[in-house]
This record gives structure tokens, sequence and C-alpha cells, in this order.
């Protein structure tokens, strides 16, 4: 969309850009823009320099049902089993729902936890722990996995580091008491749309890079006020930090790369599969690329209270069996499984018993959760459920233990400790444990 | 009274530990100098009064510890001991008692697993040469006492000095604590109470209670006992400041002397005061939330009169958009939303409350009638409070919150952690609320969704633990120990709020008064003199109680006139001083030695920049012409308000509105289709002067004088012409110029 080559651009008062930011009147009073040209050169450069480990995180919210998808229960009654059967995985005896065909095959990119458990099954509540590892509490809202990791680690080259996909419904999964420093880059709109970009990354339309440019100069002459650092007020100076990741971002060619879909071959595409939830698997892997570090993706429509088996059979499974699997293989092949944590989790699982609408209710007691990648292991199945995956039967995992794996895997110490607001200490992670099999 | 020798003894070994941080207790050894009178005869160990505190002091029933939500290592006992019957339950009997034993008390599970004499998860907690640990024997040895009923409380803790000002350099500070007991009885708790300091980049502090000062600031050392908590005031200075400075006259305004006597505690002084452009604009935005027009500011830069200032926020105080700016604070302080209320509901409590505003009703009043509020809710706006919270727990939160800055949410499931709050206060003051009802009316049809607000002659609140019947009690107040049947019925004079609406507006209820004072002042400052401005509590002091209390007497002298409180504050050297920090007051953000610049708030900020272009915001449903801050509620859909965070008004937190900046917000303001739109929308400022031929300079002038409210230095006028002289078109370059100030720091913030 906009021509980053100097000296080409002819404005719309014949001057070209490369005259402009001679003579432009604001050069001619010596006044300069380190990084500007510079950022603009860039576009040459090709290959990508090494980078920490990020996170994809799917988020299934509403809860999705343990038994239809990686904890199938094919011997028990069918009123608890459900009208689904079960693919095999290359691991002996461990079958997944027969809807999930691409994951049995790719059960070597990720392992699965049968045995989560979790005493919460309200949404927002549930949401709540399960995107923070705290649960929840009304009067401290915690912050999410991305949001500590954004904090510890900072920016990596131009992109936001902590990125959603998707809604934010349940007002969960944020920064929370950190505030909105930290608080994810929201990508809006439907990735799989003809005409999908990024909201605001880009100059807005019809403005030429000239008027940009000039701009960016303006502000840089005009904007004077708190600008001595040493008694600048603070909040006064995030702002700046701001308009420079702003400017940053919309000029950098990488960034503007990485929210461009369209570059993606079409059978890459059609791979991840042409819905929303696949498109945004395919986006995150891109940011990922660009130095983006953990990256969301809200796929809702998991409270199946009623018509659960046609939901999941016509309209959930297929997209997520699809879109997980093709990320899986393709972060695989382009070698970035190693340093990329893919997790996959709902906030609760359902009841094993099917209830009259042929739905499934909210059921905390058996979760399953899955994660890989990103020096987590790959491969293992962990922890198991009873005969009707109601509870643990061995290996009871809490929700804090996963939140503390993620941490571990993300390089973050658990133990370090926030000041809230209201001036209370808090551990990034409380009483969690990393899961020992996977670590 | 000296309660027990052995604790005396340890207390004073413990204040001659400088610096040094224990982890397990050291053992008592008496310095042989300390002569040891004859000793009365032992007092039997006492469950509340001995062995809990021991618990508390060595973190054994700390979250982290057995006291949380699910014990640890199969252990549970109570956060901070606030249940006495549970912890001697699980102590003594539970596992059949495998924890205590009898025959041989030091093979107690309980004595020898925190001696570590056995593996345990919390390692090393009490040295068994402690006094803490023989006590524990002790009461092992009596035969375990359970809890007495009638136990005494602990009913208030005192800290010695409650206040000190410490150079970096000075030798530590030893602090002492006394208890003083619900039978008159006193006691030095200070090897018993848990200390912490709740700033340790000011002042350090061992479990001893050793204050050791660290750098420049003010802190409070938190004491916590019995269930009860208490502060001392730590100051390290910034500077030493001159005799000259220090004896140079103090400010004849009371705010501004109270503010000065804390700046030079801490060795601080204040920034000049802001220029008369700086005034203009601060003060329109804090009173009405409206850019100062450039007629009001030349005509003000060319009065000489003194008071100029002093008539100019009189004017503001009575300008119509008062009542618009503050309805949307108070809008967002009781909730008022159609989510809750439905449209005709909202409309009836926005209504209300502006007609309050717009009377300048007395505050006390309009909480009075607040409380009090029975009826429609389509026809009575403030019966919509209690739509907006509509059980007695809710309600209890947000009346506590709103009205008295304290948060009693906690409590709802736990007595507060560090807080003199419990349970029983919670559900005490929720059982005003018991008696309220909401009920479906069809008067607006039968899909109306009308409710109507009536009092009950039945309902009750309980304790969810112990199932008893609460009795609606003020917070803080202490019930005489009356039982049940002995007390007044709370319902005889009908309704049972009509109590707390006198309580609470009371002029004698110091929670009102102060809560609102440091409400107002937190919004005019832009911090609390408590912060966050709505969590009063013992452990988030204010930095300037006498300040605080000084304008809460202000608004009880002026019977609760809101306006006198804004121009009280508004007209101090305080509020009016620069936002420019000076080297050696930059690091304060706490003591108003410079103003802190305030984002503007959302609706404040999209009328800036209607007013710089020359435009205005169409709102759905609402006439042409409507500002946002007269919008009645947030749902009014504006992604541009969402997006620089006006509040949802789902909860009565302060913080819901949020003023910190974020990426989108930057991006949204520089590439965004709104304000790009509006820069150069063709019946804007820009086109219309242009249109008019207006001469360049002219042009600058009103861009500058609409959007900044100040005139264009040589500079800034140099650098535009620069460009001007290189460019053809000039109304883009002046839509450059005009969208790069509403980008501009300076625009953004109040300041």
């Amino acid at each position: 969309m906009f021509d980053i080559e100097l000296g080409k651009h002819r404005t719309c008062d014949g001057a070209t850009r490369r005259d402009f930011l001679r003579v432009g009147g604001l050069t001619a009073l010596g006044l300069t823009l380190p990084g500007l040209l510079e950022a603009h050169a860039d576009v040459a450069k090709k290959g990508t320099p090494k980078r920490d480990t990020a996170c994809i995180l799917l988020f299934m919210e509403g809860g999705p049902s343990q038994i239809d998808t990686f904890d199938p229960k094919p011997e028990i009654a069918q009123e608890y089993r459900g009208p689904f059967g079960v693919v095999p995985t290359k691991h002996k005896g461990i079958y997944f729902s027969e809807h999930l065909p691409k994951l049995a095959q790719a059960v070597d990119k990720f392992s699965v936890i049968r045995s989560v458990t979790s005493p919460d099954g309200t949404h927002e509540t549930a949401q709540h722990y399960f995107l923070t590892g705290y649960p929840f509490n009304p009067a401290i809202e915690y912050p999410s996995y991305g949001a500590v990791v954004a904090r510890e680690k900072g920016f990596q080259g131009s992109m936001p580091p902590f990125t959603w996909m998707g809604n934010l419904a349940t007002q969960h999964g944020t920064a929370g008491y950190m505030g909105a420093e930290y608080n994810p880059f929201m990508i809006q709109g439907d990735p799989s749309e003809r005409g999908f970009s990024v909201r605001d990354v880009t100059p807005p339309q019809g403005l030429d890079m000239m008027r940009f440019d000039r701009r960016r100069l303006l502000r840089d002459a005009l904007d004077n006020w708190q600008k001595d650092k040493d008694t600048a007020h603070k909040s006064v100076q995030t702002l700046d930090t701001f308009y420079s990741r702003a400017y940053d971002l919309v000029t950098s060619p990488s960034a503007k790369k990485a929210f461009t879909l369209s570059e993606e071959p079409d059978k890459l595409r059609d791979r991840y599969g042409r819905n929303r939830f696949g498109q945004s698997c395919l986006l995150a892997r891109r940011l990922v690329e660009a130095g983006v570090r953990t990256i969301t993706i809200n796929y809702g429509g998991w409270d199946t209270h009623e018509n659960n088996f046609n939901a999941l059979k016509n309209g959930l499974l297929p997209p997520l069996d699809k879109g997980y699997a093709t990320l899986l293989e393709d972060l695989q092949e382009r070698g970035m499984l190693d340093s990329t944590l893919v997790v996959w989790m709902g906030e609760f699982g359902r009841t094993p018993k099917v209830n009259p609408s042929a739905g499934r209710d909210h059921w905390p007691g058996a979760i399953s959760v899955c994660m890989g990648g990103g020096g987590v292991k790959t491969g293992v199945i962990v922890g198991s459920t009873n005969e009707r995956s109601e509870y643990p039967k061995e290996r009871p995992i809490r929700v804090e233990d996963v939140a503390a794996t993620i941490y571990k895997a993300m390089g973050v110490d658990s133990e370090k400790e926030y000041m809230s607001p209201q001036e209370r200490p808090l551990k990034i992670n409380y009483d969690g444990t990393p899961i020992q099999e996977l670590i | 009274m000296c309660y027990k020798p052995l604790l005396l003894l340890s207390s004073l070994f413990a204040s001659l530990l400088i610096g040094s941080i224990a982890q397990a207790e050291k053992p008592a050894k008496a310095p042989a100098s300390i002569p040891v009178k004859s000793l009365p005869k032992p007092t039997p160990v006492s469950f509340q009064r001995d062995v809990i505190p021991i618990l508390t002091r060595f973190g054994c029933n700390q979250g982290s510890c057995h006291g949380s939500q699910y014990g640890k290592g199969g252990f549970k006992i109570s956060l901070a001991g606030f249940d006495p019957e549970l912890d001697y339950d699980h102590i003594v009997r539970q596992l059949r008692g495998r924890r205590i034993s009898t025959t041989d008390p030091e093979k107690s599970l309980f004595l020898t697993k925190p001696a570590m004499q056995v593996p345990h998860g919390g390692g090393l907690r009490l040295n068994p040469k402690s006094a803490s640990y023989r006590l524990l024997v002790r009461w092992i040895q009596e035969g375990t006492p359970a809890p007495l009923p009638n136990e005494a409380f602990v009913t208030k803790l005192e800290t010695t000095p409650p206040e000190r000002i410490l150079y970096k350099n000075d030798p530590p500070q030893a602090l002492r604590v006394m208890a003083t007991y619900s039978d008159g009885t006193t006691r030095d708790v200070t090897s018993l109470a848990r200390m912490n300091t709740l700033n340790d980049g000011v002042a350090s502090c061992t479990p001893e209670g050793i204050v050791t000062p660290i750098n420049r600031g003010q802190t409070a050392i938190m004491v916590r006992f019995g269930g009860q908590a208490a502060i001392a005031t730590v100051m390290v200075p910034f500077a030493r400041l001159t005799k000259a400075q220090l004896a140079s006259p103090f400010p004849q305004n009371p705010v501004d002397l109270w503010v000065t006597r804390k700046q030079r505690q801490l060795g601080l002084l204040a920034s000049q005061k802001c220029d008369d452009t700086t005034f203009l604009r601060r003060t329109s935005f804090d009173i009405i939330g409206t850019m100062p027009k450039p007629e009001e500011i030349q005509a003000f830069l060319v009065d000489r009169s003194p008071n100029k200032r002093e008539k100019w926020i009189d004017g503001l105080l009575s300008r119509p958009e008062y009542a618009d700016y503050w309805t949307l604070k108070w809008g967002d302080l009781l909730r008022s939303n159609r989510n809750t209320l439905g449209v005709k509901g909202m409309w009836s409590f926005t209504n209300w409350i502006r007609a309050q505003l717009q009377a300048n009703s007395p505050v006390d009043q309009f909480v009075h009638e607040l409380i009090l509020a029975q009826g429609s809710t389509f026809t009575n706006g403030p019966s919509n409070f209690y739509r907006v919270a509509n059980n007695p727990q809710d309600l209890a939160e947000t009346t506590s919150q709103v009205f008295l800055g304290v948060r009693l949410q906690c409590a709802r499931c736990h007595n507060h952690p560090f807080e003199k709050w419990s349970q029983k206060d919670y559900y005490q003051f929720a059982a005003y609320f018991a008696r309220i009802g909401l009920k479906g009316s069809n008067e607006f049809g039968i899909f109306g969704g009308e409710q109507v607000v009536r009092v009950n002659n039945y309902g009750e609140v309980h304790h969810p633990k112990n199932g008893k019947r609460m009795y609606p009690t003020a917070l803080g107040a202490q019930l005489a120990s009356l039982p049940d049947d002995k007390l007044p019925n709370p319902d005889a004079e009908g309704d049972r709020r009509q109590k707390l609406a006198d309580w609470l507006v009371n002029k004698n209820n110091r929670l009102f008064a102060r809560n609102i004072a440091n409400r107002y002042w937190g919004y005019l400052l832009g911090i609390g003199i408590a912060n966050p401005i709505d969590d009063m509590r013992t452990t988030n002091p204010p930095t300037n109680p006498q300040l605080l209390d000084h304008l809460a007497d202000v608004l009880i002298k002026n019977s609760f006139d809101l306006k006198a409180l804004v121009r009280t504050i508004c007209n101090s050297d305080t509020y009016q001083r620069s936002s420019a920090a000076t080297l050696e007051n930059r690091l304060d953000t706490r003591f108003f030695t410079n103003y802190q610049p305030k984002r503007l708030a959302a609706e404040v900020l999209l009328d800036s920049i209607d007013y710089a272009c020359g435009t205005q915001e169409k709102f759905p449903s609402l006439p042409q012409g409507t500002r946002a801050i007269q919008l009645p509620d947030s749902l009014v859909g504006s992604e541009f308000l969402d997006t620089f965070g006006r509040p949802a008004r789902l909860i009565a937190c302060e913080c819901e509105r949020t003023a910190e900046p974020n990426i989108s917000q930057t991006l949204r303001m520089m590439n965004g289709e709104l304000v790009n739109r509006k820069v150069g929308q063709w019946d804007g400022r820009i086109s219309k002067m242009v249109q008019a031929k207006k001469s360049d300079d002219a042009i600058l002038i009103e861009i500058y004088l609409t959007a900044l409210g100040r005139y264009p230095t040589t500079k800034e006028r140099s650098v535009v012409q620069g460009v001007l002289a290189f460019s053809k078109d000039h109304k883009l370059v002046f839509e450059d110029v005009l969208i790069t100030l509403i980008n501009s720091k300076e625009f953004l913030f109040n300041h």
C-alpha cells in the first residue's frame, strides 16, 4: 500500500519525497529523524534473526467437551459416550474423537494432559482462572500470560509483544492490575474474509507517504511539551514511547508483511482451512515470525448445553482439527516448533452424561488441555481420568500447574513478585509446579 | 501491663536486634543486665491470645502456607487466624489428634514440623529454644485449652513512634507495638505482631520492627495483630532544606499550609504557579470538561485584576456544562446504564443525577435520598440505585465503596486479609438492605420493564459460616454484646435503611466527608491524598492526613456544598502549581509539589477534537449537537470512546475508567478514520478559514488557541512557516499541523 523506496514518490505538490526530506523546511531547521530512513531502507534485508520462545494460545471459550475431543471413552454407555466414534493415534491405546483425525495423525507434535481439574464451573470466573493461572477474585484482576511475558521480556522488533485475535468477550485475559500498557493488541475482524486488514497499522486511506512523514517530522518539531527527560512525568513519557512504537509498527516493512495474509500461498491457506479459526492460526504463525511473543486466539462457541454433537461435528471440530493440526505441521516444517509453544484449552470440560437436549453442561472435574513445542515435550499423554471422565484417575493437574508450565517454557520466573495497585505483592504464578512429564 | 514476663523479655531482646532479619525466632536469652523481678504465677495459656499470634507471627497461617484455601500438606488453618474454632479443631482433633501428643508434648507433630525435627515443606519456622516454642509446649502441657467464648479481643493497636522522619543514613529506629483489649488491658505485642513496610523502597522493616531508611519518600509500616491493623509513618526526606528555606513563612491558605508543611518535612520545594493560559485550560477541563474559547483566553490575558483567577473559577462553576460534566462523573460512580436499568430507567436515573448537580444539592442530601429511595425505577430516578445493585451484598459493597471509600469485597468470603473488616462487619452492614425488594410492574406494559423498589416486611441477612442472623450495624460501630433477643428491633420504626442513611451522611461520620473530599481532590489534582481514591483503609493511609481532614471540614462547614469544595481546592496555590517539575522535586508524585498531568477522559478528548476541528460528532439516537460529555450512559455507541477507556459502568470502582495510554489508542489517533476525517472535514475549522481567505498566521493562531488553548511560540511559527514555504497546498499543511497538535502530549493531557 505504500512505497518505501526513496525518491520515487511524486507528491501532490509536485516535489519528490527525497526533495522534501532534504529541503522541506524542517531539515533546514536542523531537524532529522533518526531511524526513519533506516526503517524504510531495511526492506531489502532478509532472513529471520534468532527469536525467543513464543506462545500461541488457542482458547476455546465456552468450555469444550473432553470426551468429544481428546479423552473419548469408547467403552462406556452411549448416554455418556455420545454418538461419536474414535480414531487411533500412534500411541497404543490412546484414541481421539473421530472428528479429530488430523490431530490424531499429528499426535507427536503436541502433548495432551487429560487430568486437569478445577473447582470452578462458571464461565467468567473459570476463564479468569485459565487465562491467568489465578482463581477468580472479585477484588483483583490478574494479568494474563501474554501480558506478563510482555512485561518481563518487552518488545522483540517492532511488533506488539502481546496480540489477541477474536473477541475479548469475557473481559479477562488482559493485563489486569498491571495496567493498560501491557494489554493485548487486538486484531479485530475475520482474517478469512476478503479484504481483511489489521486496523490502524497503515497510514489512513488516501494519505500518501509524503504527508505521513511530514506529520512525523512536524510532531518531532512541535511536540515539545515535557520533552526534557529529566523532569518529564512518567505518564507523559510513556506516551512518547507509544508513539515511537506506533511509528515503528506503521513504517516497519516486516510488521506490514506479517499482517498481509494474502502473501501466503493458496495451498497453505487451504490446508489451514478457509475459516476464521484456520486463518487466525496462519496469521498467528506469521506474527510469531515477526516477533510477537504471545498470541491468543479466542475461538468461541463451545458452550453446547444443547445439540452438542451436531454443533461439534458440523461446526466446531473440523476447523479446529484442520487449523490446529496444520499449525503444528507448518511450525515443524519451518523449524519453528522448538521455539513456539502451542497451548489448547477452554475454561472447563463438559458433563460426561448427555443431557435430554443432547447437550453437555459445565464440568470442571476433568478437563483436557494440550500443549507442546517451545521446549515443552510433544507426544506425551499426561494423566488419565476415571471410567466416565468425571475426575482424574492419576496425576491430577491444577490450573496453577498449567500456568507454571507456560511460564517455565517462556522463560519467566514464576516466583517473581509484582506490586498490585493496592500495594499488595503478588507472585507471577501462585503455587503452581511445572508439569514434570512435559519439561 | 506486663502480661507475661517471658514475652516481655523476648521483646526487649528483639528491640536490641538491629538490622538482622531472623527467619526463625532467636533464642530468648535475656541480657544479664536486665533485672528480672519476682515472677508472678504464670497465667494459663490462651489459645486466642497466645497460640494464634504465634501462628500468625511465623507465617504459618498466611495465604501461601497453611492459611491458603486448600491448606498445605494436608494441614489447613484459617487465614491470619480469623477462625479460632476451626484452627483448634484442625490442630487438636483432626487426624484423630495425631498432631498433638499430650503424653510427650515435644513429640507433637504440631511442634516437630515447624522445628524441622521431621521434614517440613515450610522449612524451619520455630526454634526449639525460643520463647514461642516453649509457650506452645506449655499450652500442650496444660491440656490444649480450647478457645474461650468470652475471651477478650484486641480493639486497638498503637505504634511508638507513630510518625518519624529518618534521613537516609540515620541509624535504624525500633518500633514498639501496644495492643489494647476489649477488657481494657494493654499488652506489649512487639514480639508477636507482624510488621512489614508498605514500600520497601523507602524504608525496610524487620519482623522485629527495626526500621531502616532506604530512600526518599514516605511509607507506612503496617502492623497486624489479633485481627487489627495499624500503621507507623516513616518519612525519608528528599533533601535537607536550608535554614532559610525552613524559616520562610508558611502560606495563609490552610490547604497550602498543610501541603507545605508535609513538603518541608520531606525536604521538598514546590514548583512555580502555572501561567494564565495553562490555568484557563486546566480549570476549564477540570470544572466543566470543556476547552476555553479563544475570546475568553484573550480577555483573561488582558485582565489586570488581582483576583481574576478567583473570578474565573466562580464563572466556571455557574456554567451549564458544570452539570453535564459532573453528571458524567457521578453517572460512572452510580453506574447508570441501560443494560441494567433499561433505557427508561437509565434516563430517569441520569436525569435525576443531573438535576442534583444543576441545583447543586448538598451531597449529604443527595446521598440520603439515594439510600432511602423507593418506588418506580422509571419515574423516581434514585430508586435505580436499588436496581444497579440488587441484593444486600452488592448494595453493601457499592454503598461502602462509593460513599465511604471502603472496599469491603474481600470480607464477603473471608475476613479482610490486611484490614480490620471481618465477615461479620460485612454481613451486618449488608443487613441494612435485607428487606429491599424489586417487583415488576405493568405500568408501561407487560414488557415495559418497569420495576418498583419497595421495603418488604420480611428478609434477613445471615452469616455464611455460622448461619447467624445479622443485626444491621454501621461499619466500625461496636455492638453492645447483648444476646440476640435483647437487641432492639431494627424495624421498629419501619424502614431500617433510615438509620443507615442518617449515619452515613452525618457530619460526625468522618469516613463520608473524607471520602468525598479525597475523591474530589483526586479528580482535580490527578492523585488522591489517599490513592487509589476509593480505597481508604488503614493500610492505604492518606499521605497527608491533616490536609484530608481540613478538606473534610471545608465540606462539612459549607453544608456539603460540592461547588464550595471545588472552589476551595482550585483557588489553592497547590492546585495551581505548574506541571513542570524541577530537578529537585521531579521524583515527587505524591506530595503535590508539581501538578500531575492527567490524560483527558475519553469524552472530554472527543469533544476537544471536535472543538479543535470545528466539527460535531453525531451519536446514535441523540439529537445533533449532543456532546460526548452529555451522553447519558456508556452504551451510546462510540468505538472511539471505548478505545479511550470510558467505563462500562459495571463495577463501582474508579479504576473502571482508564486513562492509561496504550498502543491501540496511539494508532487510532494517528491513523484512525475519525480523527483523519475530522481534521479535513469540508465544513470544519480549517476548510472554513481557508475559504474565508484568512492569513496563514491567523489560521495558525486559531489552530493553536482552539487545540492547545495558547498562542504559538516564535519557534513553532517558524517551523510551520518553513513547511508552508515549500508547499503549494497550504490547507493540507494546516491539516497536518492540526492532526500533529491533536496527537501531541500537550493536547492529550490536562496539565
